[in-house]
């Protein structure tokens, strides 16, 4: 089997025949990212962080960055609408969709530009920290990104500025996007006592495979406070591959809700490198997981100053021929003493054929620490349906109720009420049972 | 600090005390490993040409292995080419009576009853209960002890190169049945240049009148060990065996690198207990066995069991995950294991439990501790494919941390395809709370016997499914490694 894009260089090619005309510090790490990416290449089995993806037909072919800004889907055009009283910047295959754009009357203080004109207008800022921090030696995908990205959002806020409405980044694949590649990329950077919500939403047709690979960047600076929704609901056989890597200073706090839901092979990277004392991370997701697809969850949390905490929960259920993993890290530097860490992820099996794979790992240099983490997998409790049904509850509602009960913990920690409503529509549209028991969540 | 020094030292050295060295006439082949090697080692045991064709095979396989990476521990390469793949003590003895005294001393040092007599005759010293010996010292196996007294039952314990003289057929059929050839690295090497080991045949309905045991014993240096066990549990038939090992000290790193293979069919059961106690290197972290050991079982038959219990304390390096493969219905695999680091010790261990028949169980309970500069991993596998309904798995791993010097990784791994599977995972890490310890001191209570008491009772859970001497032992063994690791 000879795989078109296993021979590399096609996306070296691809790099070398787009000629970008960037300043110079912006070309040197792209060439950095295509550099990381050839050097690895796709992933495979032998590497030990990729052993259950299956990239199999992402190889079969070379997906070509999407050149120009597509149309929104009629079917998606709700999708880009998502939270109404927010500032807004949608795009459609990578590129900016300038008519869905919403920032009138930005508050002192917060910065929302696409990533395109930033590089040039707030030169300083993107230098200093776009491409600084996210690793790219062990995730091809981000190597990708970096060497490809064609716009995204820079998101700054001053030192003090309570930001009191989200900042919506919505990108959209469209038809014109099928066998194409897009690469959203974002930088956050939150001042001093600065504190701001950010939803970032993917999705897209169904039917048609295109590729993402989405790389978010924040920097919290110190006691800033920052959220962040990632919410991916690509097509059905897209592929999305991406991270999010967090740097937080002193006493910031982060808190990113992950909801993954579409996409026929997804991944996501959360890197959350706690760097000053005191700092504080919570990370939370939900992956519902159907018939064919494949979700994938892996959390690197690194401990490296002392009196931090972190706290990880996920949450899958899985239908159908699924496959889910979720692979967490725990790493506590050496004399990051006092550290607080809890880690737990619980899977719901609906289907005798689906496979959940969890590895909740713990790295641990110093001592004075308390880090513990649980991991399950099980079906529905047989008490509790019997229960239900001995009530007069059909069978499939039953499993419909408990598989609420489950995910609905998840939810509950979303923080943006129309979101919320927003995942509950998934979450309904996926679990069993029929339309007047969903009715009634 | 420094008053102190002198002291540490002292004990360090004084906490391996099976470092000597017997002065005894050996033979051993060349260092090198290429077909002939393999062709002398075969030649030497008198093996028949199947067994020398399994092995060249099993060579060739290993020669297009990468050596693996992805262990948490860190080890200069191994040279493998310098190692001695055989030695042995010159004259070898036709009968229990014919050992050399020498070899018979070394044993009497380490606390291993080569004395059958005696034993029967009811004047055995401290009051050993009977335990069944088989002797390994290097390469070869120098005496097996009751013999024939469990012959009389049809039980076959003797070492594995008699069994493949004597028994080729059981040989034949069960070698590489658990672990094939060409499962890893270290498991091809060892099926290349395999010598002694134990092997064990429990007849149907039988359960095996006493404990049986080897005891390793590497003495010869630039040497390797790589013994091969194999232990079969016919129908209804119980056995517990014991494993022991030490090596002398020295400023070189040897390796190690075993295979046991465990069958247990219908109804069987089958305990199998390690307490290992290679030389861990100095206080620099010079020297020492390197451990990396394949073990496996298979629960074949329905209802049957294998239990693993292990306390690693030696070693410089410890890589290995004693692991059961729940074929049968209603199988139950358990590992309990207590692993220590101190020094410069690195251990990455763990079990596998791979869930195939329906309704099987398993348990895992795990205790790690790590002191000094000892780097320590627990790495697990509970998979469950798609036709083990009602499979069950509860998992445990705590470990604790002495010293801020050291460090302690989990890495558990659960691969569920079947929803009526429960799997549980539970992992915490702490260290010795000021608390506890205040509240031991204040009663008295030094320091040193404080740790070691509350040690102890976070091993609890593991060596109560220890037999009871191993359990006497390990409890002292642990006191032994931890003396100078106080806070």
């Amino acid at each position: 089997m000879s795989a078109v894009a296993e021979a590399t260089s096609v996306y070296l090619q691809e790099f070398r025949e787009l000629g970008r005309d960037e300043p110079a510090w912006l070309s040197q790490r792209r060439e950095a990212g295509i550099q990381a990416f050839e050097a690895v290449g796709f992933p495979h089995r032998r590497m030990e962080a990729w052993r259950n993806l299956k990239p199999g037909a992402l190889t079969q072919q070379h997906f070509r960055a999407a050149d120009a800004v597509g149309a929104v889907p009629m079917a998606l055009a709700p999708t880009a609408a998502l939270v109404p009283d927010a500032w807004r910047l949608v795009f459609v295959d990578g590129h900016l969709s300038a008519g869905h754009a919403v920032l009138d009357d930005l508050p002192e203080g917060l910065t929302v530009r696409p990533l395109r004109d930033a590089v040039v207008q707030d030169g300083a800022m993107p230098e200093a920290h776009l491409g600084r921090h996210a690793v790219l030696d062990n995730h091809p995908f981000a190597g990708l990104n970096s060497a490809f990205w064609a716009d995204g959002a820079l998101i700054d806020v001053a030192p003090g500025t309570v930001v009191d409405r989200p900042v919506v980044l919505v990108f959209l694949s469209s038809e014109s996007a099928a066998h194409r590649a897009s690469y959203p990329r974002v930088l956050v950077r939150a001042g001093e006592h600065a504190e701001i919500r950010i939803i970032q939403m993917h999705a897209g047709p169904d039917a048609l495979p295109y590729l993402v690979c989405p790389v978010t960047e924040i920097i919290a600076e110190a006691n800033s406070s920052v959220r962040l929704n990632h919410i991916q609901e690509e097509g059905a056989a897209a592929f999305h591959l991406g991270l999010v890597h967090a740097e937080l200073a002193r006493d910031a706090r982060l808190h990113v809700h992950g909801l993954s839901d579409g996409g026929k092979l997804a991944r996501t990277d959360i890197f959350v490198n706690l760097a000053g004392e005191g700092a504080d991370a919570r990370l939370d997701g939900l992956y519902l997981v159907g018939d064919g697809q494949y979700a994938d969850y892996h959390t690197w949390v690194r401990h490296q100053a002392g009196h931090c905490s972190s706290q990880q929960l996920f949450k899958g259920v899985l239908s159908g021929k699924a496959e889910s993993v979720f692979d967490g890290l725990i790493h506590v530097h050496k004399g990051a003493q006092k550290t607080d860490s809890r880690q737990q992820n619980r899977n719901l099996l609906l289907s005798p054929r689906a496979l959940a794979h969890s590895n909740p790992r713990l790295e641990i240099y110093a001592d004075d620490v308390k880090c513990a983490h649980g991991s399950t997998v099980g079906e529905l409790d047989r008490e509790a349906l019997f229960y239900l049904r001995s009530r007069g509850i059909g069978e499939n509602d039953a499993r419909g109720l408990l598989t609420f009960a489950f995910a609905n913990e998840m939810l509950q920690l979303i923080g943006v009420e129309a979101l919320r409503d927003h995942v509950g529509q998934r979450l309904a549209a996926f679990m069993p049972g029929d339309a007047t028991v969903k009715e009634l969540l | 600090m420094s008053a102190n020094t002198d002291t540490i030292n002292e004990l360090t050295r004084k906490g391996y005390e099976y470092g000597f060295i017997t002065d005894i006439e050996q033979e051993s082949a060349p260092p090198g490993l290429n077909e002939d090697t393999i062709r002398f080692i075969s030649a030497k045991k008198d093996e028949p040409d199947w067994m020398l064709e399994w092995r060249l095979e099993a060579y060739r396989q290993w020669l297009e292995m990468p050596t693996p990476a992805w262990a948490h521990v860190k080890y200069p390469a191994i040279d493998f080419q310098a190692i001695s793949y055989y030695a042995a003590p010159k004259n070898q003895p036709k009968s229990l009576d014919e050992v050399d005294p020498k070899l018979l001393e070394t044993y009497e040092k380490l606390g291993i009853p080569m004395h059958e007599r005696e034993m029967l005759a009811g004047v055995a010293p401290e009051g050993r209960s009977n335990v069944a010996v088989d002797a390994v010292f290097d390469s070869v196996s120098v005496g097996t002890t009751y013999k024939d007294k469990l012959a009389e039952k049809g039980i076959i314990f003797c070492s594995m190169s008699e069994a493949v003289r004597e028994h080729p057929e059981l040989v034949k059929k069960y070698i590489g049945s658990v672990v094939p050839r060409g499962d890893n690295f270290f498991a091809a090497l060892n099926s290349a240049v395999f010598s002694d080991g134990s092997f064990v045949y429990i007849p149907k309905g039988t359960r095996c009148p006493m404990e049986l045991s080897t005891y390793f014993r590497m003495n010869a240096g630039h040497t390797g060990q790589f013994e091969r066990t194999l232990i079969i549990a016919e129908e209804g038939a119980y056995v517990s065996y014991l494993e022991g090992c030490t090596a002398p000290m020295r400023d070189e790193n040897q390796l190690h690198a075993a295979v046991v293979e465990l069958v247990a069919h219908k109804d069987a059961e089958i305990k199998y207990s390690t307490v290992q106690n290679w030389y861990p290197g100095d206080e620099n972290g010079k020297g020492g066995i390197f451990n990396f050991v394949t073990k496996r079982g298979l629960c074949e038959g329905a209802n049957s069991k294998i239990s693993w219990t292990q306390v690693e304390t030696g070693s410089a390096i410890t890589w290995k995950y004693p692991s059961c493969v729940l074929r049968g219905d209603n199988s139950v695999g358990e590992f309990y294991s207590v692993a220590v680091t101190r020094g410069h010790q690195q251990a990455d261990t763990g079990t596998k439990m791979i869930h195939m028949g329906k309704n099987t169980r398993s348990t895992i309970i795990s205790k790690g501790i790590s002191a000094g500069h000892g780097q320590q991993s627990y790495r697990g596998l509970v998979r469950v494919l798609p036709a083990a309904s009602g499979a069950r798995n509860y998992s445990q791993c705590d470990s604790m941390l002495i010293g801020d010097q050291c460090g302690a990784h989990t890495f558990p791994y659960i691969d569920a395809q079947h929803p009526s599977a429960q799997i549980e995972h539970e992992a915490t890490t702490s260290r010795i709370s000021e608390d506890q310890l205040f509240y031991c001191m204040q009663r008295g209570i030094g320091p040193e016997e404080a740790v070691s008491l509350i040690v102890n009772g976070f091993c609890k859970d593991v060596f109560k499914t220890l037999p009871m001497e191993f359990a006497v032992e390990a409890q002292k063994l642990l006191e032994v490694t931890l003396e100078d690791s106080v806070g």
